[in-house]
């Protein structure tokens, strides 16, 4: 007897290799499972049935061939803002709501080639511009944890599947916190990887300096393995990296390790009980034999106002072509193109609305160097002070996000209180370093969750380091899921 | 607060961003766009005379360079039927507008 809950993706493809259960079973239990708590939490905007069954199928037919893929058999949740072939990809928005794309991302092939089973797509902010996923046109996405707060955003959908065990792994994208955050909220693990070490080929574009595909997953084994499934060279994207990105050892302590407590970002609106919790983590690495001290890293307080000016901006540039002429949503009511345009656009959210605005104004002739240059120009010395920081220490820690979980509606008319929920995650997007968020308890009986940042391509020693704080935090996280 | 907000239009911008907002939309959005600019306003205050090019200069096994174009040859696309599936109105092998002129 199979119970999502407590399988992990490397257990169920074990499963599968030793013929426990095939793939079309497995796939059935978590379409079922999918259907039905899509209908308390809102977490997936398309159930992909008939063609995960055909996926299923072709892979149980062809057993040998496939046995020895690494994600075999898994069932994955994809963003809706990444692209694939003949299923619908809305990003969220009205405006893509009857997009079906003619080609898969490059992750997306990376997956079937490594045998997992796309099951669904999920829900997430509006073109991925949240921290709620309440932006999303096709509803809010709820908290597995708790039915009246938020899962976090913008890949809410992704996290709340996972913790839910509508499926065992999903990948989301990350411009300014977007898989941390949601993963933070929902108890789960969730990596940023380094900007370049995922291909971008095929993901719906928000902040293309700032955009990131990375892994979710209800443990650092799980979460690892799908990371190493979707990396990778792609000549696609002329931002993807050609480092052979390796593992690293698995460590049975810190000894010898240094890692910087990021102050900056550590005492900046965290809540009470999210320090508390992120305290305890730091002991539990002391215990470890980690060498931790304090690191204060410069400019890093302006990452927000850097991050609002140059993701906002490369989005507004981006989403211009949304014009209701050649995909998509169009309103074709008025008399000219002209028409079409200004009516299909006016099909936007608030959100979208406001930072194609903000960007727009951050790029316009006479503010351009006071705004986006002025931006970047910090941006380089927020990239410097990194560098200067990874030459004392190995690693960078901090909570991920400042509170947990919030009460649905309780942010959103409030475009600045919304934003400081990435306060945490935004410093890696900045600097283009890698960055992962694993549980670390509960705080009010909702997870917290602990960041570990690395030097550019550190990936392998993130992995290595959470493994083992999770390990010895054994926390059974998930057991507080509601749904 | 900075006197730059002065300058921040909402009708220009919108036009600028091919965004057409009703009165209540102008009114909302200006209010929060003045608010979120003024917020951002520190930056102005910080020194980036430090500033140079290199610390732009991303790690070299980072990103592609001339050399990862590829050759110009042909290669097997999209075909027609893929191309035109999700275009809103479309005749023959070509999408249909409304048209252009008179604005």
């Amino acid at each position: 007897m199979i119970e999502p809950s407590k399988l992990t993706a490397v257990e169920c493809t074990n499963l599968i290799q030793n013929k426990e259960v095939s793939v079309t079973e497995i796939t059935k239990i978590f379409l079922e499972r999918s259907k039905e708590i899509n209908l308390d939490i809102n977490s997936l905007i398309t159930i992909c049935e008939d063609s995960a069954l055909k996926q299923a199928e072709e892979i149980d037919n062809n057993f040998e061939e496939y046995k020895n893929k690494p994600l075999l058999g898994v069932p994955i949740s994809v963003k809706d803002v990444i692209s694939t072939k003949n299923i619908k990809t809305t990003a969220g928005s009205k405006i893509l709501s009857n997009y079906i794309p003619p080609y898969d991302a490059f992750v997306v092939k990376k997956l079937v080639d490594a045998g997992a089973i796309i099951i669904s797509k999920s829900n997430c902010d509006e073109f991925a511009m949240g921290s709620s996923n309440e932006t999303s046109f096709f509803g809010p996405c709820l908290n597995p944890w708790d039915f009246n707060t938020v899962p976090g955003g913008s890949s809410g959908g992704s996290a709340a599947s996972v913790a839910s065990s509508q499926n065992l792994i999903s990948i989301g994208s990350d411009t300014g916190g977007s898989i941390r955050q949601p993963a933070s909220l929902c108890g789960i693990v969730g990596m940023k990887p380094t900007y370049g070490s995922v291909s971008r080929s095929g993901l719906i574009a928000f902040g293309s300096s700032l955009d990131q595909i990375g892994p979710f997953a209800k443990n650092v084994q799980d979460c690892e393995k799908l990371f190493y499934s979707i990396a990778g060279h792609d000549p696609k994207d002329l931002t993807s990296s050609k480092n052979v990105l390796e593992s690293f050892k698995d460590l049975d302590s810190l000894k010898g390790i240094k890692i910087g407590i990021c102050n900056d970002i550590s005492d900046q609106g965290i809540s009470e009980g999210v320090k508390k919790v992120f305290e305890d983590s730091v002991d539990t690495m002391k215990n470890l034999g980690a060498e931790l001290d304090e690191i204060s890293i410069d400019y890093i307080k302006e990452s927000l106002p850097v991050y609002y000016l140059t993701a906002p901006s490369e989005a507004s540039s981006n989403l211009n072509r949304y014009d209701g002429i050649k995909y998509g949503y169009s309103d074709q009511n008025g008399k000219t193109s002209w028409d079409t345009i200004d009516l299909t656009r006016s099909n936007f959210g608030d959100e979208v609305k406001r930072r194609i605005l903000l960007g727009t104004f951050a790029l316009s002739s006479g503010y351009y160097d006071e705004y986006y240059g002025k931006a970047q120009k910090i941006r380089g010395l927020i990239i410097n002070s990194f560098n200067e920081a990874f030459n004392k220490f190995d690693l960078i820690i901090s909570p991920t996000s400042p509170i947990t979980a919030f009460k649905l509606g309780s942010q959103i008319n409030d475009p600045l209180l919304m934003y400081q929920n990435d306060i945490c995650t935004m410093p890696a997007n900045i600097a283009g370093i890698p960055a992962i968020s694993i549980p670390c308890g509960l705080s009010n009986k909702l997870p917290v969750g602990l960041q570990i940042m690395g030097p550019n391509f550190s990936e392998g020693k993130i992995f290595s380091v959470a493994k083992l704080i999770e390990d010895n935090m054994s926390l059974n996280m998930l057991d507080g899921v509601k749904a | 607060m900075g006197s730059e907000n002065k300058h921040f239009d909402i009708n220009k911008i919108a036009e600028l961003a091919k965004l057409n907002l009703d009165p209540k939309e102008i009114e909302k959005f200006e209010s929060q766009m003045v608010d979120i600019i003024s917020h951002f306003s520190s930056l102005q205050k910080i020194d980036t005379s430090s500033f140079n090019l290199k610390s732009w200069e991303i790690d070299k096994n980072k990103i592609a360079d001339v050399s990862d174009l590829r050759n110009d040859n042909k290669s097997i696309g999209f075909n027609e039927e893929e191309i035109f599936s999700n275009a809103p109105s479309k005749e023959n092998k070509f999408i249909k507008i409304k048209k252009i002129l008179d604005r």
